[in-house]
């Protein structure tokens, strides 16, 4: 966010006195900096959203959209295969998705759902965290540390705080570059600054000495700007959600899950208008290196519970997003550090694999549904030295596309290169 | 087997010169977006000795501290501070260890199903009632350094190590989470020798259960232990500095077979047992590769060698020092440090064969260490951020502590790293959403009276401040009167020029003291009314309003 943006919210911010009642100044300052602050295009597009979701730990791809009728992958997978499992929700004669994905199945039905198949880049790793890294900064090669989407960010004019929002306790390295970090939030209603609820008379006077505080010229130290700024992000982010979160309302039932919530959360915020771009969230718990699946039924477990939440809840968000006229503004698209390996291992379980399916989700005005990219081989000289999946899409073209054809930025200065893939152009250009 | 063995030697050794030659720095799988590294020194200026310059050494080599003992370590000069730090195991602790026992917690539990768990509020407080009191400080955050290393989660790994069976199977001293098993393990060397600890922690059964080791075994392979003590325990990922390949790993994981652990006894309801086994009908007896040695089984039991070995192997690589030094040197002095330095104290972990204590106390007199350019040169984790405040406002035993950082979203669980990878650095704790949290935390411990909140203008009726604050005992408050009479304040200025000093250690400046003086000198009309230490209800209001507000300000997040 340009920091003088920053420092002309803190004059207008307040310490929380009330749920109740919002004191007069204080709407009229949050009406002042959504006319101002909050135009147009220059910062995002509020008509073309896009929501990350990530799969941490690699999501076992090969079982979630199944090969069902392929040898190689039935005769590698003696305790996980699926490929007989009663209930697969058959796509076409050669791939279904995971009986668990009942919602999923109905937005592929509906035109709904495009399936990447066989993403990843030269030379895999299998660390998690290596490899989430490549994924967040866009680079396989070097170590880099700045996120893809936070040189999007920068690359906007005026990037304000909420162009990108991350939900969840920690900000995505995708989000993170030298020049700052996107605003992270948990719930809405728990994100302002509470003082002491004994004392209301005292609010204003500890407000303004927040404000002077804020104003000293401070000792240099490291990270005091990183904080300074954070700060001064997250009182204008929480000035800009105490009106905007009344805007929602919706009969949609989300399920019970920290991620519906997390769903939730975002489709609230867009209701709220704040012109957020880009939102982030995360999945955690596909390092199934053991139970996988439950002895002697392959289509229970920790994965099939995944896919579960991540198939409902992601159904829950998009149908919001048509009940609240939406759905036109937004893709979504789910991607994972690695997919996992042909061969299960010992403890009904796989371990890191390499290249794996990405999911996008958007109307089919936006986005062709169906079926991008090449399923890698299964063949036994197909696979690479370690038996794992050679990929057929780089990550980088994946991403590239949805900067150009979705954001409408140029994806070449954010991806560091051309990585245009004509077999990768899903997204309908206007 | 001799010559086997000499063979051997001669071959790691030439591995050893070629590894030099390779190393260009690791791969810190966080790196640090500020800077690049780079090769020469700098020369940097050092702390004068005083009260900011104690308080840094207080708050690294220990979880801070309150104003008269950053007051006592200015008295003794910091060669006596410094040694005395690493003579902390001469210092009596039983008063902590006596008030942690007489709040008889509970570190187990059952289940609806009878089974028999780990309390995780219980083993949370458990572990920072001692952050919080004792005088060992640096075997303390020595311990809290190594779990965020060897990161492992309560959450999935709750089990309860075993008593025999019987009518009451749990058993003081026999009858432990796993969790704390570990974390006894980790205190024990954590000032000790690292290559014995990485030994023992192979061992460990939580370690084990987490990692998937109890499942690995001859045909059946996982890989999961193996990974993660090349890449996250020892020598760091390799893509910067090839130490290992994808092939180390494989082969490291057919060493490892067999050492899992007793199985539960399903015979009985309590499921008790969990205790290291090696099991050699699980294990692959075939040779195995690992870093360009042939590891050639040993019969029976006696293979279980072949995980041992493969862990000497890794301390025979001259990366696994440069890997562990660097770590320590960025959570402990800076991050991104030249090079050179790390090379150098590298090789005093090297020639010191792993023991610690050398390693720690060449950190702590490098000239790097208290100097301006570390002074607050880090960001505080929540654990540092809550602990420290703690320490430094007097208060002994917050309880349900362990519950406030998922509370307010600070971010960071005691014995709950997100995953294996453990937890973040830096820039990394602080975000929106966990900056406000952090500002509620101050105001729940600035306005903490033993009274409830309920009915009081909350967030949205927020139960956080309702259950946390009714019928608290004194100790997890901060005792407003005890420190204004002990500490004879008199005036706004008095009181301001206190807390300042006990939250930001000399790190404030004049102008912000002004500013919250000014605060203490304004009534509740917001006109100018001079503060009145007579008057209780102001003193109530305006004492925990300056130490809110100080609080908020950018310098006390920094470490």
């Amino acid at each position: 966010m340009n920091r003088n943006t920053r420092r002309n919210f803190i004059k207008d911010f307040t310490f929380l006195s009330t749920a109740a009642v919002v004191p007069t100044f204080l709407v009229k300052s949050v009406q002042g900096s959504m006319q101002t602050g909050m135009a147009n295009t220059e910062l995002g597009n509020p008509n073309r959203i896009m929501v990350v979701i990530e799969f941490a730990g690699g999501n076992d791809g090969l079982n979630t959209v199944i090969p069902y009728t392929n040898d190689y992958y039935l005769s590698s997978r003696p305790a996980l295969g699926l490929g007989s499992a009663p209930n697969l929700l058959t796509l076409d004669q050669e791939y279904a998705l995971h009986p668990a994905m009942s919602g999923f199945k109905e937005m592929w039905d509906n035109d709904l759902l495009t399936i990447v198949h066989g993403v990843g880049y030269p030379n895999p790793n299998r660390s998690h965290f290596r490899s989430r890294d490549i994924w967040h900064t866009a680079e396989p090669e070097n170590v880099k540390t700045d996120g893809w989407l936070a040189k999007y960010f920068n690359s906007l004019e005026n990037s304000d705080a909420l162009v990108g929002l991350n939900i969840g306790g920690s900000v995505p390295r995708s989000m993170i570059s030298s020049e700052g970090s996107a605003p992270s939030i948990l719930n809405i209603d728990t994100y302002q600054i509470q003082t002491d609820p004994f004392h209301p008379d005292d609010y204003s006077n500890k407000n303004a000495a927040f404000q002077k505080l804020m104003e000293q010229p401070q000792k240099k130290f490291s990270f005091q700007d990183y904080v300074s700024e954070t700060i001064l992000d997250a009182t204008a982010s929480s000035i800009a959600l105490i009106e905007g979160r009344d805007k929602y309302s919706s009969i949609i039932e989300y399920p019970n899950s920290a991620f519906a919530r997390n769903m939730k959360t975002i489709a609230q915020i867009i209701a709220a208008d704040l012109d957020v771009t880009v939102f982030y969230t995360r999945l955690g718990g596909f390092d199934t290196h053991a139970n996988q699946v439950v002895a002697g039924n392959s289509l229970q477990g920790i994965h099939a519970n995944l896919l579960e939440d991540v198939s409902q809840s992601l159904k829950a968000f998009y149908d919001d997003m048509v009940e609240m006229g939406r759905d036109k503004d937004v893709v979504v698209f789910t991607w994972s550090e690695f997919g996992r390996r042909l061969h299960d291992n010992g403890s009904l379980g796989t371990d890191h694999g390499t290249a794996n399916e990405m999911f996008v989700i958007g109307d089919s005005s936006n986005v062709q549904s169906g079926y991008a990219g090449i399923y890698p081989s299964l063949a036994p000289d197909a696979l690479d030295q370690t038996g794992d999946m050679v990929y057929t899409i780089d990550f980088r073209s994946v991403y590239s596309h949805l900067i150009s054809g979705w954001l409408g930025a140029d994806a070449t200065s954010v991806i560091g290169g051309d990585f245009t893939d004509p077999s990768i152009d899903f997204i309908k250009m206007a | 087997m001799k010559i086997t063995l000499t063979l051997i030697l001669i071959l790691s050794t030439s591995q050893l010169f070629s590894q030099i030659s390779r190393v260009v720095g690791s791969y810190p799988w966080r790196p640090h977006p500020t800077k690049q590294r780079h090769r020469s020194v700098e020369v940097v200026e050092s702390l004068d000795w005083g009260f900011e310059a104690a308080a840094h050494f207080l708050r690294r080599g220990g979880f801070s501290a309150p104003p008269e003992e950053i007051g006592r370590i200015v008295g003794k000069g910091f060669s006596d501070a410094l040694e005395e730090l690493f003579k902390q195991d001469e210092i009596d602790d039983s008063e902590m260890e006596a008030g942690l026992a007489e709040k008889k917690l509970q570190l187990i539990r059952q289940n609806k199903n009878g089974r028999y768990r780990t309390n995780v509020d219980a083993l949370q407080q458990w572990w920072l009632y001692r952050m919080i009191n004792s005088k060992h400080q640096l075997l303390e955050k020595m311990t809290f350094f190594w779990h965020d290393h060897f990161a492992t989660s309560v959450l999935q790994i709750h089990f309860v190590l075993g008593a025999p069976e019987g009518d009451d199977p749990i058993i003081d001293g026999e009858t432990e989470p796993l969790m704390l098993v570990q974390n006894r393990t980790l205190r024990k060397y954590a000032l000790g020798n690292f290559k014995e600890m990485v030994h023992e922690i192979a061992r460990d059964p939580a370690m084990i259960l987490w990692l998937n080791n109890a499942e690995n075994r001859v045909g059946k392979p996982n890989e999961n232990w193996a990974r993660e003590l090349f890449e996250l325990f020892t020598l760091g990922e390799s893509s910067e500095t090839n130490a290992y390949t994808e092939m180390d790993i494989q082969e490291a994981a057919r060493a490892f077979t067999g050492w899992t652990i007793v199985p539960p006894r399903l015979s009985t309801s309590n499921l008790l047992a969990f205790d290291f086994r090696y099991s050699s009908r699980w294990h692959d007896f075939e040779p195995k590769t690992v870093l360009d040695e042939v590891i050639v089984s040993a019969g029976g039991q006696a293979s279980i060698i072949d995980g041992d070995r493969v862990i000497d192997l890794i301390f025979e690589q001259s990366q696994t020092a440069i890997f562990i030094t660097r770590k320590l040197w960025e959570y402990f002095v800076y991050p991104n440090p030249d090079e050179q330095i790390i090379e150098e104290l590298a090789g005093v972990f090297r020639s010191g064969n792993y023991e610690i204590p050398p390693l720690m106390k060449a950190i702590f007199s490098h000239p790097q260490f208290m100097s301006v350019k570390a002074l607050r040169s880090k960001i505080k984790s929540p654990i540092e951020f809550a602990v420290g405040v703690f320490r430094e406002l007097g208060i002994k035993d917050p309880e349900n502590l362990s519950r406030l950082s998922e509370r307010f979203g600070l971010g960071q669980q005691l014995f709950a790293p997100p995953d294996v990878g453990g937890w973040t650095n830096d820039e990394g704790w602080i975000n929106t959403g966990t900056i406000i949290g952090r500002y509620n935390f101050m105001t729940f411990l600035s306005c903490n009276r033993g009274r409830s909140f309920q009915g009081l203008p909350t967030m949205n009726g927020d139960a956080r401040f309702d259950v946390i604050c009714h019928g608290r005992q004194a100790e997890d408050q901060i005792d407003i009167e005890e420190i204004i009479e002990t500490n004879n304040l008199q005036s706004a200025a008095d009181i301001v020029n206190y807390f300042g000093t006990a939250l930001l250690q000399g790190s404030h400046t004049l102008d912000d003291l002004y500013v919250l003086e000014e605060y203490m000198n304004t009534g509740l009309d917001g006109l100018p009314d001079p503060f009145d230490i007579n008057n209780p209800e102001i003193v109530d209001t305006k004492v925990r309003g300056v130490i809110f507000l100080l609080s908020l300000l950018p310098t006390y997040q920094l470490n």
